[in-house]
């Protein structure tokens, strides 16, 4: 039985090794452009599907120093939970400790993966958080999530590269500051029309100005209809008694 | 002694050899008589099973009086070996390989009745002897009549090739009963093509590089792929460009000069279908813009594609299409970066700003196209969400039961003007709505929704209607937002009347 248990563990040993020794032989060698040759595999899996091992194999660098395999890569991507980082940001080491691997941006290899498959850039969530205003719209849009048991968090950002940007993803809550829970995030861009129309409007009807802003962030929502709904209403209902105000 | 008897001829060997150097089989013969009766006129074929065979029909005469007797002479032992060899010879150079083959297989069991106008002859194979009979005084319309069988024939693999290699067989060809589709499995759009070689290019919904169908009197004669390109499939006629009987490789070697300008007619087609693009399915749309961007990335035709608009592109709740160098110029503008999602995720993650939809390849080659940067903004899938479905479901249940004890409808003359305009603006939005004393909660009845007139958003709706109808989607959202799923149009209307140069307070 000793001999037995011996010898399983022996080959179990060689086995893993011998492993370790390949995806080191694949990560350490030459190759003149690997980015290049991921970049295409991903592009045209088609054309690749006789070089299974360039899928299956560790060869997408991650911080931290260990890597992962393309198809873990694409599986992630289409969760929406692939990050990528190049400055190894705190966000991005506090995301890299848990079982969600960050691709090292600052990698040819990397930058090809991410950018490709879209990941959420780490880096870049943190300076929308970090540098990022409220505004009492944003605080009304987050009180009426609240209370159809949402928990948002909308900022103001400048230079966005869009309008309106949200986070939904299993990143969300690591992206907030430990002891912050929130389920979403929404970036709006300070120079932006939609922003622009929103303080314009919330001047003389801050409760219309928050309807105008949630109207643009639930589109960018993956969730019911329904659910959609009920953040609106509430929304509505105090805009629409705000404008009777008026009249009267 | 004469020159003749100094060698001898195996012939059958010699067909067992030939057939073996130009087919896979035997059970490639028939669709060689197919090519035989294409190139000999047939307007139509007829392939059936018969006793351990097939039997094959047509409306030509696959060979003439002359061509039976060279035949018959083939395997005439009593004929001298030079005349034999010139006869096959003469069989081959005269395209009736197929009939050499039929007849001269081991095993082979042939019956072949060729009738034509003033003579009709009967060909009968059987356990190696060969026998011609001529009748001159037959009449009636062109025909040809084969029952054949040999050894090793597969009757199966027969019919799965002849289904195979006459997909461009240009007259009808029914085998087993059942006519042989045309056209590439798996075909999107084909497209003619009469310059230079002869053929038809399709776009298929599969494949990674480009396939040539090489056909000789429309039957598959031998495959090519052309690696380091876009998928397309050409099939392209080659019997007036090699020698009857060539091989595979000179087939290929010949359609080589031809492949540049099969690209540019790909590619053509490709933008001839543009303008479809808007109003066929998503993954259709993807295939055929994929296929132009990678040829444009290659340099074809690449002005033609930039400005063509074949990218889905969606900007608040309108889809388009958009062109390469129109996003090329948006990118410009911000930073060189550019939103996509998955198409069909239904995430839109910009309003004002532009979204395009598209998979991995096709946003991997507009980066490269355009040197851009594109940023997945595609949300996380989100889990079941059973508990709120559960408490969702419960809430509708409640709604639609609750107007058994829910207080009695007004009818429309106990309504105020304001309510009574609240009412008559949500009929017209599609919306029924229908009032009640107090202020319980919205219940859906058999009119419609039933809703409390002492609500205090009811109240502020019925007086913002008064002033105007701008205001109908805050108010009806408002009243009974939960459940209604109120149009675009309306939505869209109260969101212009928002807008800093138009809303008035």
């Amino acid at each position: 039985m000793i001999a037995l248990a011996f010898g399983l563990l022996a080959s179990a040993a060689v086995l893993i090794a011998r492993r370790r020794m390949v995806v080191h032989e694949v990560l350490s060698t030459d190759v003149p452009d690997l980015a290049g040759l991921l970049r295409g595999a991903l592009a045209r899996p088609e054309a690749y599907r006789e070089v299974p091992a360039l899928f299956s194999r560790r060869v997408v660098p991650s911080l931290g120093g260990s890597s992962f395999s393309l198809n873990r890569a694409r599986a992630l991507a289409r969760r929406g939970r692939l990050a990528v980082s190049t400055i190894s940001s705190d966000l991005a080491k506090r995301v890299a400790k848990t079982p969600l691997p960050v691709i090292d941006g600052s990698r040819p290899e990397g930058e090809a993966v991410a950018s490709t498959l879209g990941a959420v850039d780490l880096d870049r969530w943190v300076g929308i958080v970090g540098g990022g205003g409220e505004h009492p719209v944003t605080e009304r849009l987050e009180r009426a999530a609240a209370m159809v048991g949402e928990t948002w968090k909308v900022v103001i950002s400048p230079a966005l590269a869009n309008e309106v940007v949200v986070l939904d993803s299993r990143l969300t809550g690591l992206v907030m500051k430990p002891g912050e829970k929130c389920g979403l995030v929404v970036a709006v861009d300070e120079g932006g029309v939609v922003w622009q129309q929103v303080v314009h409007l919330a001047a003389d009807h801050p409760w219309a100005a928050a309807l105008v802003l949630a109207e643009r962030v639930v589109e960018c929502l993956r969730t019911s209809p329904e659910r959609k709904r009920r953040v609106l209403s509430h929304l509505a209902a105090e805009a629409v008694i705000e404008r009777a105000e008026c009249h009267t | 002694m004469r020159a003749d008897d100094l060698f001898t001829i195996d012939v059958a060997a010699e067909v067992a050899t030939l057939c073996g150097a130009q087919l896979q089989g035997p059970w490639q013969v028939p669709a060689e008589l197919v090519r035989l009766a294409n190139a000999r006129g047939a307007a139509r074929v007829e392939i059936n099973r018969a006793r351990s065979g097939l039997r094959f029909r047509c409306d030509g005469v696959l060979a003439s009086r002359e061509e039976l007797q060279d035949l018959v002479e083939i395997f005439d032992l009593t004929s001298g070996q030079t005349q034999r060899q010139d006869a096959i010879n003469r069989i081959e150079a005269a395209g009736l390989s197929a009939l050499l083959w039929a007849t001269g297989l081991p095993g082979a069991r042939l019956t072949l009745f060729v009738r034509t106008g003033g003579w009709s002859g009967r060909l009968v194979v059987r356990g190696g002897r060969i026998e011609l009979e001529v009748n001159e005084t037959e009449t009636g319309p062109p025909s040809t009549t084969l029952t054949w069988r040999c050894r090793g024939l597969g009757i199966r693999r027969a019919v799965a090739w002849l289904r195979f290699a006459l997909r461009f067989v240009p007259i009808p060809v029914i085998v087993c009963g059942r006519q042989v589709e045309r056209g590439f499995q798996d075909g999107l759009y084909r497209m003619r093509i009469a310059e230079g070689l002869p053929g038809e290019i399709a776009v298929t919904a599969s494949g990674d590089a480009p396939r040539l169908w090489l056909l000789e009197h429309g039957v598959l004669s031998a495959r090519a792929v052309i690696p380091g390109y876009p998928a397309f499939s050409a099939a392209i006629e080659m019997s007036g460009e090699v020698p009857v009987g060539s091989s595979a490789d000179v087939l290929r070697a010949a359609a080589n000069p031809h492949l540049d300008r099969l690209i540019d007619e790909s590619v053509r087609m490709l933008l001839l279908l543009v303008d479809r693009l808007s109003s066929v399915k998503e993954p259709v749309r993807e295939r055929l813009a994929t296929l132009l961007l990678g040829f444009a990335v290659l340099g074809i035709r690449r002005e033609q594609v930039l400005v063509s608009p074949i990218v889905s592109v969606r900007e608040g709740t309108r889809r388009r299409m958009e062109s390469p160098s129109t996003l090329a110029r948006r990118a410009v503008r911000r930073g060189g970066v550019i939103a996509a999602v998955e198409p069909g995720s239904g995430d839109s993650w910009a309003f004002e700003g532009l979204v395009v939809e598209a998979a991995t390849e096709e946003r991997s080659l507009l980066a490269e196209l355009l040197n851009i940067r594109i940023e997945n903004v595609g949300g996380g899938s989100r889990s079941l969400e059973l508990v709120p479905r559960i408490v969702e479901g419960l809430r509708r249940g409640w709604r639609a039961t609750g107007c058994l004890w829910a207080p009695r409808a007004l009818c429309r003359r106990q309504l105020t003007p304001e309510e009574l305009r609240l009412v008559e603006a949500a009929s017209i939005a599609g919306v029924e709505l229908v009032l009640c004393e107090g202020a319980g909660m919205v219940r859906r009845c058999r009119s419609g929704y039933l809703v409390g007139r002492d609500r205090p958003e009811v109240q502020a709706a019925a007086l913002v209607l008064a002033s105007g109808g701008e205001w109908l989607y805050p108010a009806l959202l408002a009243v009974a937002g939960e459940d209604l799923d109120i149009p675009d149009e309306i939505r869209n209307h109260w969101l212009e009347a928002v807008t800093p140069d138009n809303y008035e307070f």
